[in-house]
């Protein structure tokens, strides 16, 4: 289209004119030769879209939307409630505090660990790499409930992220 | 200090006032959105994702995102723009996965015949009415059109003509100015016309009244 208006026309059908800029765009239809055509088209656009039928989710939709809401709201333990409160959480403190031990005397009479391949690394050595990393963290049973997802949300979302 | 007044078109919304209710720990409150809102945000997840069993789970945790979430809540739109937001980041995530591109390709090159029209796949329509194949027809044809449509201008659209929002809400909902809105607007429609001409003609002008 070559008219000069032909840029507001969609606007104008969305309904994103200010008033005056309606006004004087409708005093413009009624001369223009080209215009009235595009807005009878977009308007035609505007009605096939409208007239979709909106579909209804499946019966067990909402119901299981409730029940994964009811489990979240529940008040939980905290992340360190979780990781040392239980038997689990304190073999897995005590293996770290074992693992810190080893370290600081191999430090301390100033020998290097022996090589892997005549000592394997330990259950110990693994749970400190574990501890390193909440992502792994995130998997391990004691956190079962706790996903990756769940730690990044704050991050994620810009209302709060900031 | 930001001082907030009562005509803050924002506080005068409900959902954000029930928002705010889920943030002090009101559940209740926090269900009344999801009922509200669940139903058409499962309809504009449909058109990014190729089945509704997917579509409901991506709305769910859309859903359960916010929740999970509503204790740093603050508003500052309205809880539509703020929910729709959420949303299309999350489903445009889900497609830059990869897994459904390929999906919705096919379904478009498949539907449309050599003459622009497409063609009806709807097996469930009982024959004899040619009314209701017209009416299939015809959705089926702005469907795959919608779908056609690249991601963003999928979402400005859908957010526009079905979820209500203002360009300026779109703009928010989508993180971009409010002429990136109006030029990615202009291409989803100029797109659709093209796409949808056969249905679009004087001809048809009558039709489309009495079906919409």
């Amino acid at each position: 289209m070559s008219c000069a208006f032909s840029e507001k026309l969609e606007l104008y059908v969305d309904g994103a004119l200010e008033a005056a800029a309606r006004a004087e765009l409708e005093s413009h239809l009624a001369g223009c030769a080209e215009c009235p055509a595009e807005v009878a088209r977009l308007r035609r656009l505007d009605e096939l879209l409208g007239a979709l039928p909106e579909s209804e989710p499946s019966a067990r939709f909402e119901a299981t939307f409730l029940r994964r809401l009811r489990a979240e709201a529940v008040p939980r333990a905290s992340l360190r409630e979780r990781l040392f409160g239980g038997w689990r959480g304190f073999a897995l403190a005590a293996a770290a505090a074992g693992a810190a031990a080893v370290v600081a005397v191999g430090v301390w009479s100033g020998r290097a660990p022996e090589p892997e391949t005549e000592r394997p690394p330990t259950a110990v050595l693994q749970n400190l790499d574990l501890l390193k990393n909440l992502d792994v963290l995130a998997n391990l049973e004691v956190l079962e409930g706790v996903t990756a997802e769940e730690l990044e949300a704050v991050a994620e979302i810009p209302e709060v992220g900031g | 200090v930001c001082e907030v007044t009562s005509n803050d078109p924002k506080l005068a919304d409900p959902d954000v006032a029930l928002m705010l209710r889920a943030k002090d720990g009101d559940l209740r409150g926090f269900e009344q959105l999801f009922s509200k809102h669940s139903k058409a945000l499962v309809n504009f997840v449909k058109r990014f994702v190729p089945n509704a069993a997917v579509a409901e789970e991506l709305s769910q945790e859309i859903f359960l995102k916010i929740y999970r979430a509503r204790s740093a809540y603050e508003p500052r739109s309205r809880f539509k723009t703020f929910l729709y937001r959420i949303a299309t980041n999350h489903c445009l995530n889900e497609l830059r996965r990869g897994h459904y591109r390929e999906r919705f390709e096919s379904i478009d090159q498949g539907l449309e015949t050599d003459d622009g029209r497409v063609r009806t796949e709807i097996s469930d329509v009982r024959p004899g009415s040619q009314a209701v194949l017209e009416a299939a027809e015809l959705s089926t044809a702005v469907e795959a059109a919608i779908s056609a449509l690249p991601e963003t201008q999928r979402a400005a659209l859908l957010l526009l003509r079905y979820q209500g929002l203002s360009y300026e809400e779109i703009a928010e909902a989508l993180e971009l100015s409010i002429p990136a809105v109006k030029s990615l607007l202009n291409r989803a429609k100029t797109a659709l016309k093209e796409r949808l001409a056969p249905y679009l003609g004087e001809d048809d002008e009558l039709r489309v009244q009495r079906k919409a």
